[in-house]
């Protein structure tokens, strides 16, 4: 008995931290399959891909473990990243443009970056409030939500490609410290990514308001009845998703030094990816489980299995292909593992050892 | 009125519901350091009683008093806050977290910004000393290992934090073995100790004898007797229950069945049920009772092919089949109706004869294209069969009173003609008067030929309706009460509560 408790226990260990193993063996398999793969050459860019997602998968997660599906960050990336541009060039040009010199430049840019997070956070806000209060399913709400974004960016692009008037932040967020094989990865971008990644991990696991999530997520009857505001926390969970989903987008479009407003509509959506990230990182569809730097690491992964494809001479279709058939495995997975469960739900403790006198007797009968 | 030792006074309480009043006038006290078991029968009232207690029916009438103080409970936490503390049967479990958060939520230790892990772990286990786990659960474990019984002390613990002065728990031993109820009693004892009053609801007489020092009786909303254990003796405590309404034997009289419809024989599903073996007539109408957690759902599942059966034989028609799945059994002739009705049965949405038709969809369909037309003349005769209201089959199930709900889910199995026909709780939240219509539909059936397992644990209903009662403890078979003895009610729940004596065969 106590030894199928340990063997189990251990599974599920090996299954909570899944992600690192999926990673190794991705790294494994691509190094021996795709020449070249390790190089610092191609790890550098492959890694400043992945930044777009982890940002945006941060507030993502945030959401699923409270128990909901933020699909919104599809467009809020993009209005974060027009806002941020359109709104430097304006106050770049009230401030005087290029004859003003560099003060007017970090004025703009201040005002611009809190300007395009606010935005990010309104559209989080108003999916908490419908969510929470008006309980329609997040589905719903944030595939509206999505749509509704995308024109506003059209609108307030006009369709065009924004770019910033000024090429300064994009020469300093871009610029790796040090020009050594691998440290090269290290920009500022990266830096910020990094640390607002630790900032969420850190709130996720180590303070009251994370393990409140943890318990809205997984039985909010329950969280209710310990005295914890629901509606409140899953609010907050979206204000976060909307505030990370437009952080990504800017810091992308200034790494760009451009705006697409369309970005994700062709090729690997940015949507797709971050979910796939999400699951696969072992987040609970159905809340209460989930780990943001879990999903960090999926994305890493997703990013090395696409990166390693190509090494191996295969096209974007087989990228597509392995990114779904990966999902697909883990959802099933994940399925399988719940139905197990449902059936041993109201067993009987003590008809166990009965039971396993009768399995045996049986089994020596036949 | 000034007893200093009385926790919880209430009195002249009652609680409407729409037609019904669940609760009449009820005067009920518990005092501190006691162990106050309340009884009765199914939609005896036990259970809403309580509720007001939690806060959870605003709309009552009547005073309340904790102490001597007068309260009015209008929201759980309130009731919380005046010190009731709730240890529910369908436990409030976080199954993801570990037992901690569980037990802590929304009140985890703070140093500075972050959790104390520490004080949570240290909190934590000093709780749990309270149930006796601190040496054996972990209390960093996820939940969802922790095994029922443990997740009840756990349930208990947590409630135990908030101190309360009045603590309810509804048939916690349900899910229980004798070793753990023996080790929750010694819990309860403890607890009772500390000087709180405790209600425990039960329907186990044993149990109740053992831990309880006073009982009251409830029956239809109201309060029967309230007695001191020591004066009561077991016989008198079913009759308070049961009362003298002898309902008529609605069959006409008891046939001797000859043909064998359904034979089952070690029917086992690892956990749940072990090795029931029993034989089901043409025409016969076999109860089965049991108490919470004695198997009596899973026997009507694993026979539909609802849950996966280990081992057994089953022998239908003459015929042995294989349980493989419900559409199987359907097509075999055995028919299965759920107990929930809500979840489980119908399509509230839908309208009442894409309900009835559900069942034969395949039956009714051609070439893979579906003629609900077909199905018009059988829609008619089941409606006048069973008097449905209103009798227009275009409505939405959803209009329907709870009883003509009931009576189209089982139009809804009827409409399969199954040679036999399994019924879980048929009657139950349904109106005195389409209950009478589905016990005489259910006699008239049987009448017919089709033969009727009835699993139900409203007494009157089985001994009004059942040819045999076999009775299912902790899920065993354990005897079997026939018509031709002579039963009734105090005997069915004597037997249902391990009573041997009153056994016609004993198994």
């Amino acid at each position: 008995m106590l030894k199928t408790r340990d063997n189990s226990e251990l599974i599920n260990r090996i299954n909570h931290n899944r992600i690192y193993f999926f990673l190794a063996l991705v790294v494994i398999i691509m190094t021996l399959g795709a020449p070249g793969f390790l190089r610092s050459g191609n790890i550098a860019p492959m890694m400043k891909t992945a930044l777009l997602p982890i940002m945006v998968g941060i507030g993502f997660t945030f959401a699923m473990i409270a128990g909901n599906f933020d699909l919104s960050v599809g467009a809020v990336i993009n209005v974060g990243a027009a806002i941020v541009m359109g709104e430097f060039n304006r106050f770049y040009a009230l401030f005087g443009g290029e004859s003003a010199g560099d003060g007017a430049v970090i004025a703009a840019w201040i005002i611009a970056f809190v300007l395009a997070l606010a935005a990010g956070s309104l559209v989080g806000l108003a999916n908490g409030l419908v969510v929470a209060k008006g309980k329609v399913h997040s589905f719903i709400v944030t595939i509206g939500m999505l749509t509704a974004m995308s024109g506003f960016v059209y609108t307030y692009s006009k369709g065009n490609t924004i770019s910033a008037n000024s090429y300064m932040l994009v020469d300093v967020i871009e610029k790796p410290f040090l020009r050594v094989p691998y440290l090269e990865i290290i920009t500022w971008r990266f830096l910020i990514v990094s640390l607002i990644l630790a900032f969420f991990e850190i709130l996720l696991t180590k303070t009251r308001w994370g393990r409140d999530l943890f318990m809205v997520g997984s039985n909010r009857e329950a969280a209710w009845q310990a005295g914890i505001d629901t509606d409140r926390k899953v609010i907050e969970s979206f204000v976060i998703s909307g505030f990370t989903a437009a952080l990504g987008g800017i810091l992308f479009a200034v790494s760009m030094n451009a705006a697409v407003p369309n970005y994700g509509e062709r090729g690997i959506n940015p949507l797709m990816l971050v979910l796939a990230s999400t699951i696969i990182g072992g987040t609970v569809m159905t809340g209460g489980h989930g780990s943001v730097l879990k999903t960090a690491v999926a994305v890493i992964t997703i990013q090395a299995i696409f990166n390693g494809l190509i090494g191996m001479g295969l096209g974007f279709d087989s990228q597509v292909l392995a990114a779904g058939m990966l999902l697909g495995v883990v959802v099933l997975g994940e399925a399988y593992a719940l139905y197990r469960q449902s059936l041993k739900r109201g067993e009987r403790p003590s008809l166990m050892k009965e039971a396993a006198e009768l399995k045996a007797a049986r089994s020596s009968n036949r | 009125m000034s007893d200093p030792t009385v926790a919880l006074s209430m009195k002249k309480v009652s609680k409407k519901f729409p037609g019904t009043l669940a609760i009449n006038n009820v005067d009920f006290d518990v005092r501190a350091g006691e162990v106050h078991a309340l009884m009765g029968e199914n939609g005896a009232g036990k259970s809403t009683l309580m509720k007001i207690l939690a806060g959870s029916y605003p709309d009552y009438s009547g005073d309340i008093f904790i102490g001597s103080q007068p309260v009015r409970l209008a929201n759980p936490s309130q009731a919380k806050a005046v010190g009731v503390g709730m240890v529910y049967q369908e436990l409030s479990i976080a199954y993801n977290r570990t037992v901690m958060e569980n037990m802590f939520a929304g009140k985890i230790p703070k140093k500075g910004l972050f959790i104390d892990w520490e004080e949570l772990k240290r909190k934590t286990l000093a709780s749990l000393k309270r149930v006796g786990l601190h040496e054996k659960i972990n209390p960093e474990a996820l939940m969802k290992d922790i095994s029922q019984h443990e997740s009840q002390l756990i349930e208990m613990a947590k409630v135990l934090n908030d101190r309360p002065c009045i603590m309810v728990m509804d048939e916690p031993t349900s899910a229980l073995s004798s070793e753990e109820v023996q080790m929750l009693f010694k819990i309860i004892r403890e607890i009772k100790k500390q000087g709180v009053a405790i209600v425990y609801i039960s329907h186990h007489l044993p149990e109740v004898f053992e831990v309880a020092d006073r009982v009251t009786v409830l029956r239809d909303g109201k309060k029967i007797e309230t007695r001191e254990m020591e004066d009561v003796t077991k016989e008198e405590l079913v009759e308070m229950m049961v009362g003298r309404k002898v309902e008529d034997y609605l069959k006409e009289k008891s046939h001797s069945f000859a043909e064998p419809v359904l034979e089952v024989r070690d029917l086992t599903r690892y956990g749940f049920i072990h090795n029931i073996s029993f034989t089901l007539h043409r025409g016969e109408i076999l109860g089965v009772m049991g108490l919470a957690g004695s198997g009596r759902t899973e026997l009507g599942r694993c026979l539909a092919g609802a849950d996966p059966v280990d081992y057994g034989r089953v022998v239908l028609g003459g015929e042995e089949v294989t349980i493989r799945s419900m559409s199987r059994m359907l097509d075999k002739g055995l028919a299965y109706l759920s107990e929930n009705r809500k979840t489980e049965g119908l399509a509230l949405r839908l309208s009442n004869r894409e309900n009835i038709l559900s069942s034969i969809i395949g039956r009714l369909s051609s070439r893979g294209f579906y003629h609900p037309g077909k199905g018009g003349g059988l829609i008619k005769e089941l409606y006048e069969k069973l008097i449905i209201y209103p009798p227009d089959p275009s409505v939405g199930t959803s209009n329907l009173s709870g009883g003509n709900q009931q009576k189209i889910l089982l139009a809804k199995w009827l409409s399969t003609k199954p040679k036999v026909l399994i019924l879980d709780e048929p009657t139950r939240g349904v109106d005195v008067g389409a209950k009478k219509h589905i016990h005489e539909t259910i006699v008239k059936l049987a009448g017919e030929g089709m033969s009727v397992l009835l699993l139900s644990s409203d007494l009157p209903e089985l001994v009004s309706l059942s040819d045999r009662i076999a009775v299912l403890k902790q899920g065993h078979m354990i005897g079997e009460l026939t018509h031709g003895d002579g039963f009734d009610e105090n005997k069915v729940l004597l037997a249902a509560n391990g009573e041997r004596s009153v056994f016609s065969v004993e198994y």
